[in-house]
C-alpha cells in the first residue's frame, strides 16, 4: 500500500515536471514580447528594456528555464507581470472559486447523469431511453460558449432570475473568507441571503459545464447499468423475490459503481478544461479567468501555473479513485498488488 | 399435488418469427417428491423451471397453465409472484460464483431474503443467516457469513446458495443444474445435503439437470425433455433401468459409457440436439434415433401410457430388450 502510494506520487511528480517543461517552452515559442505589452504603446525602448531586465526576460532561454525550474522546486510559481504579485498569492485568491465551481458541477453532474442513466437503463431502446439520448446529445453538441451565452440571455436578460456572472453581487458585502468557498463561508457567517446569492451565481456556470458533459456521462453510466442488469446475481436477486427498486439500488448500483467511477475520473479531466472557458464566459474569478487574462498580455507564469495546478488536480483525483476501488469492490484486494 | 403444469408453451419472437422453445408440455409434481427434469441444453428444461417461479424472460410469450398450490403462476403480476419467491419457492442455480453478488458478504445476502419479505429485522435476519449456514453443514458459519463469495470455495458457495434459497422456508425448491460447476466429490456431498434437507424441511424438489449421474442419486420421478417436448415421464426406477423411449435409453447408455474408465468410442447419440426454430417434423428425435421409421418422420407421436410410464414414441423399446437395444 505504502509502496503503491509512493510509486504513484513519484509518477505524478514526473507528470507535473513534464507539464511544466512543455508549457514553459510552448509559452516561449509564442512570438510576442510581454515587456512591450506591459510597457504600453507609447513606452520608450528604454522602458521596455528596463522591464525586460526586471523580469529576467533578457536572459537566454536555457537560463530562464533553469531559473524557473529552480524556483518551481522551491514552490515558487514565479511572478505575474500583470498583477505584480507572486503567482502563488494570486492562486490562493482565485483557486477556491474554481474549486467551488468544479465541485458543485461535479456533484450535479454525477447526480443528473446517474438519474438519467437509471431512467434510460430501465428499458434500453425504449422511448425514454431515446429521448434521454437525444436531449443529452444536443446538450453536448452545443458549443460551450454558445450554451453559456444562451443561458445568460434567457435567465438573466429575459427572465431576470439569475445573475449574468461573477461570484457574488457587487453591491453586497461578501462573508469573511474562511474556506474561500462562498457557499461554506456564507453559512459559517450565518447569512442565508449570502448563501442564496452565491448559489444563484453558481447556477448558470455549473449548469453550462454539466449540460456539456451529460451525454457522455449518461451513456457510460447507462452502459454500466445495462451490463450489470444481465448478470446472474440479478437473476438470483429476482429469485429471492426482491422488488426491482431494491435490486437496482442494493445490488446493481454497487456493482456498476466501479466502471462508472473509472469513466467519471476521465470526465473530471474534461471538466477542468471546460471550467476555463466557462469562467471567461461568466466572469467567474477563478484560476481559469486569471490565466486567460494573463495570457492575453503574454504573462506566462500564471499560464504555466494553471497547467501545473490542473494537472496536479487530475493526478490527485486519479489517486483518490484508485484508493476507492478496493472499498467499492472487495475483489480488488489492493491496488498495489 | 403441489404443482400442475398443463399445455405449457414458451417461445420468443425473433425477426417476426415465433420460435417455440417449449411446446405444450403437461406434468404434475407431488408434494414431497424429487422431480427431475432431464434434457440436453436447448431442450427447454431451464425455461420450464424458471417459468414455474415466474422468472421467464420478459420478452418470452407463454401459454397454457402452471398451477402452484392452486395459484395460477403464468398470468400473475410480478409484484405478487415476488411474494412467493423466497417464502414459497426457493431457487438455486448452476454457477454459484456469478449467481452470488460479488460485493456483498454471503451472510448479508442470505439475511436479505428475510428482511425483504418482512420476516425478520436486520439483526435477527443476520442471526438466522448464520443458522442457515450451519444448517447446510458449513463448518464455520460465522466466518463464512462475513466472507465475500470469492473468498470461499465452490462447494461452500453452492451451500450458501442453498441456505439463501431456503432461508425464508419455502416448500418448493427449484434447483437448476446445481451440481454442474462442481467436481465429483463435492457433487455427491451436495446431492446428499439436498436429500437430507428435503427430509428435514419437508421440501419438494424440482431438479433440472442433464447429468444422468445426478438423476440416479435422488430422483423419485423423471421427466425427459427433448427439443421442447416430453419424451418420457414416469417413476425413476423404471425410466433408468428400463427406458422405453430410445432417447432415454441413449442418455442412459452415454451415462454408462462416461463412467467406464477405458476410452471407448462414444456411440451413444449421433448428432446434436436441434436448435431453437429448427425442430424437425414428425418425432423431433427421429433424425438421431436408431429405431426411426417412416412414420416417425411424418407423424408426431402422441403421448400415451406404456407400462408404468407415459411416453411419446411410435416404436418404444420393450422392457426386456431396452438396454441392449440402446447400444445397437
Amino acid at each position: 500500500m505504502i509502496a503503491f502510494l509512493f510509486k504513484r506520487l513519484v509518477w505524478g511528480l514526473l507528470v507535473l515536471i513534464a507539464v511544466a517543461v512543455i508549457t514553459f517552452f510552448l509559452s516561449r515559442v509564442v512570438p510576442a514580447d510581454p515587456a512591450a505589452f506591459l510597457a504600453g504603446q507609447n513606452a520608450s525602448e528604454e522602458t521596455v528594456q528596463r522591464i525586460r531586465v526586471e523580469h529576467g526576460l533578457d536572459r537566454p532561454l536555457p537560463e530562464q528555464f533553469a531559473t524557473y525550474m529552480i524556483g518551481l522546486a522551491e514552490g515558487d510559481l514565479g511572478e505575474s507581470i500583470r498583477t505584480r504579485r507572486s503567482v502563488s498569492t494570486d492562486l490562493k485568491q482565485y483557486l477556491p472559486a474554481t474549486l467551488e465551481l468544479l465541485i458543485v458541477s461535479f456533484v450535479l453532474y454525477l447526480a443528473v447523469s446517474f438519474s438519467l442513466a437509471v431512467l434510460a437503463a430501465r428499458r434500453p431502446g425504449g422511448a425514454v431511453d431515446g429521448a434521454i439520448r437525444l436531449i443529452t446529445m444536443i446538450g453536448t453538441g452545443i458549443p460551450v460558449f454558445w450554451l453559456g451565452m444562451t443561458l445568460q440571455f434567457f435567465f438573466f436578460y429575459k427572465l431576470h432570475w439569475l445573475p449574468l456572472g461573477a461570484r457574488f453581487p457587487i453591491r453586497e458585502t461578501a462573508p469573511p473568507v474562511i474556506s474561500g468557498f462562498l457557499l461554506v463561508d456564507s453559512l459559517l457567517a450565518g447569512s442565508l441571503s449570502a448563501f442564496r446569492a452565491s448559489l444563484k451565481h453558481l447556477t448558470l456556470p455549473a449548469a453550462t459545464i454539466v449540460v456539456n458533459l451529460l451525454a457522455v456521462g449518461t451513456r457510460l453510466s447507462r452502459a454500466a447499468l445495462i451490463q450489470e442488469q444481465s448478470r446472474l446475481y440479478v437473476r438470483t436477486a429476482r429469485g429471492k423475490g426482491l422488488s426491482p427498486n431494491r435490486i437496482l439500488f442494493k445490488h446493481i448500483l454497487r456493482n456498476a459503481l466501479s466502471p462508472i467511477l473509472t469513466a467519471t475520473t476521465m470526465q473530471f479531466g474534461y471538466m477542468i478544461s471546460w471550467v476555463i472557458l466557462v469562467e471567461v464566459i461568466f466572469d467567474w474569478p477563478g484560476i481559469g479567468l486569471y490565466a486567460y487574462q494573463s495570457f492575453q498580455v503574454f504573462d506566462y507564469s500564471p499560464v504555466i501555473a494553471l497547467a501545473i495546478v490542473s494537472t496536479a488536480g487530475f493526478v490527485i483525483i486519479n489517486l483518490v479513485m484508485d484508493l476507492l476501488y478496493p472499498v467499492i469492490d472487495p475483489r480488488v484486494q489492493s491496488v498495489g498488488s | 399435488m403441489i404443482l400442475s403444469v398443463r399445455d405449457f408453451a414458451i417461445g420468443f419472437q425473433r425477426e417476426g418469427q415465433n420460435l417455440v422453445a417449449v411446446d405444450g408440455i403437461s406434468f404434475d409434481v407431488e408434494a414431497g417428491e424429487t422431480f427431475v427434469i432431464i434434457g440436453e441444453s436447448g431442450s427447454g428444461k431451464s425455461l420450464t423451471g424458471m417459468s414455474i417461479a415466474g422468472l421467464q424472460p420478459p420478452t418470452a410469450f407463454v401459454s397454457g397453465s402452471i398451477r402452484f398450490k392452486d395459484r395460477e403462476m403464468l398470468k400473475r403480476p410480478d409484484a405478487e409472484l415476488r411474494k412467493l419467491r423466497g417464502p414459497e419457492i426457493g431457487l438455486i442455480y448452476q454457477d454459484p460464483l456469478s449467481s452470488l453478488n460479488p460485493v456483498w458478504p454471503v451472510g448479508d445476502q442470505i439475511a436479505e431474503t428475510l428482511v425483504a419479505h418482512g420476516l425478520a429485522g436486520r439483526a435477527e435476519a443476520r442471526k438466522r443467516a448464520v443458522e442457515m449456514l450451519e444448517r447446510v453443514r458449513i463448518p464455520d458459519p460465522r466466518r463464512v457469513a462475513s466472507a465475500y463469495p470469492h473468498e470461499i470455495s465452490g462447494g461452500m458457495r453452492q451451500r450458501a446458495m442453498i441456505a439463501m434459497a431456503l432461508a425464508a422456508g419455502p416448500s418448493l425448491l427449484i434447483a437448476d443444474e446445481p451440481t454442474t460447476a462442481l467436481d465429483v466429490t463435492i457433487k455427491a456431498q451436495m446431492l446428499e445435503l439436498l436429500a437430507e434437507l428435503k427430509h428435514e424441511m419437508a421440501l419438494t424438489i424440482i431438479l433440472i439437470t442433464h447429468d444422468m449421474g445426478v438423476v440416479a442419486e435422488v430422483a423419485d420421478r423423471i421427466l425427459v425433455l427433448y427439443a421442447g417436448r416430453i419424451a418420457e415421464v414416469g417413476p425413476a426406477d423404471s425410466i433408468m433401468l428400463q427406458p422405453s423411449h430410445p432417447y432415454t435409453a441413449a442418455l442412459m447408455t452415454s451415462a454408462m459409457i462416461s463412467q467406464t474408465p477405458a476410452k471407448q468410442e462414444l456411440n451413444a447419440i449421433v448428432g446434436g440436439a436441434p436448435g431453437l426454430g429448427a425442430f424437425p417434423a414428425g418425432c423431433r428425435f427421429h433424425p438421431r434415433c436408431p429405431r426411426a421409421q417412416n412414420d416417425c418422420k411424418a407423424v408426431e407421436p402422441p403421448r400415451r401410457k406404456f407400462g408404468v410410464v407415459e411416453l411419446a414414441c411410435h416404436h418404444p423399446i420393450e422392457a426386456a430388450m431396452s438396454l441392449t437395444a440402446a447400444r445397437s
